[in-house]
């Protein structure tokens, strides 16, 4: 065991020891074991609000920007514990680096109803949380449209947002206790919830929804050495939601993709984004190799998207529109 | 050095039958315990976490208590709990630490490693308390965790070039 393992599991135990005891004493087996009933509300909720999103999205997968090296090697059946682990893996290697960007696209029918940038550059000492040093901007298209960037900076929220017919008033920085949430009004928000979700929602998802849903699992390498994790299930008996997850060859996540077949669906937050419209999406993740910190931005001045990594054009300057 | 936690605190328990849940229960409560709070950063998590994952032991202890090492069961399931609760708190054990427990058995930890490892993802937090504090084989810990051996020595050392690295700027 070298000193640094030492160092690290001298401290653990000495700080095991100090945790406080429990607050009850601890009689025996059985009597003590507290019911179910309560704990499991909370992460079935959760589970089964994210799984309607999930069963929301179907169709075929629109491609932006460049597409993720494409698979070439066998299709090699994998355990879903590999299966996670492997992902679970290159998300780590994401948050590992000094920052990166994501984007994400939803389409439903022919038509982008969200996009979403998400721009991840921890400081010396914050990877504690991953919202530290998140810029996160949302914006949806459609009839109505709604949109927000959320930046999280020392542990504060700054927050712009926009909803139809966009204003100026509503194109500045405010400074909230929480995330923004107007996002919570987005349709089909996965990652998109809290930025300080992105990684644990994933973790949370694989071990709590894949299991119950018959999932099965797959991969394949990519001609450039890189890893096509897949994963199949089907929420229900006549759904089939295929996930594909590109790995780089440097070990990272690239790229993640969805598709759903299956009947019309009523599932979803927002009632005009489900039914028998075919719907996608795509995350698509690239690294910051050293990216300068963030600084907050001042409160009730006009919003430059530009500053936090976003579009130049994202919604909310003036003169700009939503995405077609 | 002290002695392994799982020497001291662990029992023949190994080919445990379903009926001695009750001593299984006694034995690895506790370390499971504070080790989960150790991993999530929550003694208030890590205490409803030990607890849910024992009531499901215990549900299917015919099975369970068949396994060869039961407390990596109840490890993993305490944190597959702990993290769809903890997904909003920060990570914060240090400020849970009585400096008054146990005055005359141990020292104050080095805040600075607790912190440092609070600082890793929840996943390689997972695999340095199961290697470091319960004092786990990378074999156990990656049987605990149910994932590849390979997998579980990729993070821990991921996880131990992070630390190096934090507590080297923090010289």
């Amino acid at each position: 065991m070298t000193r640094l393992e030492e160092r690290i599991r001298s401290n653990l135990h000495a700080a095991g020891r100090h945790l406080p005891d429990s607050p009850a004493p601890q009689p025996s087996g059985r009597g003590r074991l507290p019911g179910l009933r309560g704990r499991w509300r909370g992460p079935l909720v959760a589970a089964a609000a994210m799984a309607a999103v999930l069963v929301a999205l179907g169709g075929v997968v629109l491609f932006r920007g460049l597409a993720p090296d494409p698979p070439v090697g066998t299709v090699e059946a994998v355990t879903l514990e590999e299966f996670e682990a492997g992902v679970m893996d290159a998300f780590g290697a994401l948050f590992e680096a000094p920052g990166f960007q994501a984007t994400q696209v939803k389409v439903f029918g022919t038509g982008e109803v969200e996009h979403t940038w998400l721009d991840y550059r921890p400081g010396p000492g914050e990877r504690s949380d991953p919202a530290s040093w998140v810029v996160f901007g949302v914006v949806e298209a459609g009839n109505d449209y709604r949109g927000a960037i959320t930046v999280m900076v020392d542990g504060s929220y700054y927050t712009a947002r926009y909803i139809s017919p966009m204003t100026p008033a509503d194109t500045i920085w405010s400074e909230n206790d929480q995330p923004a949430p107007l996002l919570s009004v987005v349709p089909l928000q996965v990652v998109t919830a809290y930025p300080f979700d992105f990684f644990d929602e994933y973790a949370y998802f694989f071990g709590t929804v894949f299991d119950d849903f018959s999932a099965e699992a797959t991969r394949q390498e990519t001609a450039a050495g890189g890893t096509r994790w897949t994963v199949t299930y089907s929420p229900s008996p006549d759904i089939t939601v295929t996930e594909h997850w590109h790995v780089h060859p440097d070990g990272h996540l690239e790229a993640h993709t969805f598709e759903r077949t299956g009947p019309e669906l009523r599932m979803g937050i927002d009632a005009r984004h489900v039914g028998s419209q075919p719907a996608t999406a795509r995350i698509d993740f690239a690294l910051l190799t050293d990216p300068a910190p963030h600084t907050p931005p001042e409160a009730r001045t006009p919003v430059d998207p530009s500053e936090f990594g976003l579009p130049s054009d994202f919604p909310g300057q003036e003169g700009t529109a939503p995405p077609a | 050095m002290e002695e392994r936690l799982v020497d001291r605190q662990h029992p023949d328990v190994s080919d445990a039958e379903p009926e001695v849940f009750g001593v299984f229960f006694d034995r690895w409560r506790d370390p499971i315990r504070r080790s989960l709070a150790l991993a999530v950063g929550d003694v208030a998590v890590a205490e409803e976490a030990v607890d849910e994952a024992m009531a499901r032991a215990l549900a299917s202890w015919e099975k369970v208590g068949r396994y060869e090492r039961p407390e990596g069961w109840v490890y993993r399931v305490g944190l597959n709990w702990a993290r769809g609760v903890f997904r909003k708190r920060r990570y914060e054990i240090v400020s849970q630490l009585d400096p008054d427990s146990n005055p005359s058995e141990t020292a104050f930890p080095d805040v600075d490693v607790i912190e440092a490892v609070g600082r890793l993802s929840l996943p390689l937090r997972a695999v340095v308390v199961g290697r470091y504090y319960l004092d786990w084989s990378t074999r156990e810990v990656a049987d605990a965790l149910d994932i590849p051996e390979g997998t579980a020595k990729s993070r821990l050392s991921r996880a131990l070039r992070r630390l190096e690295r934090t507590l080297e700027r923090e010289v």
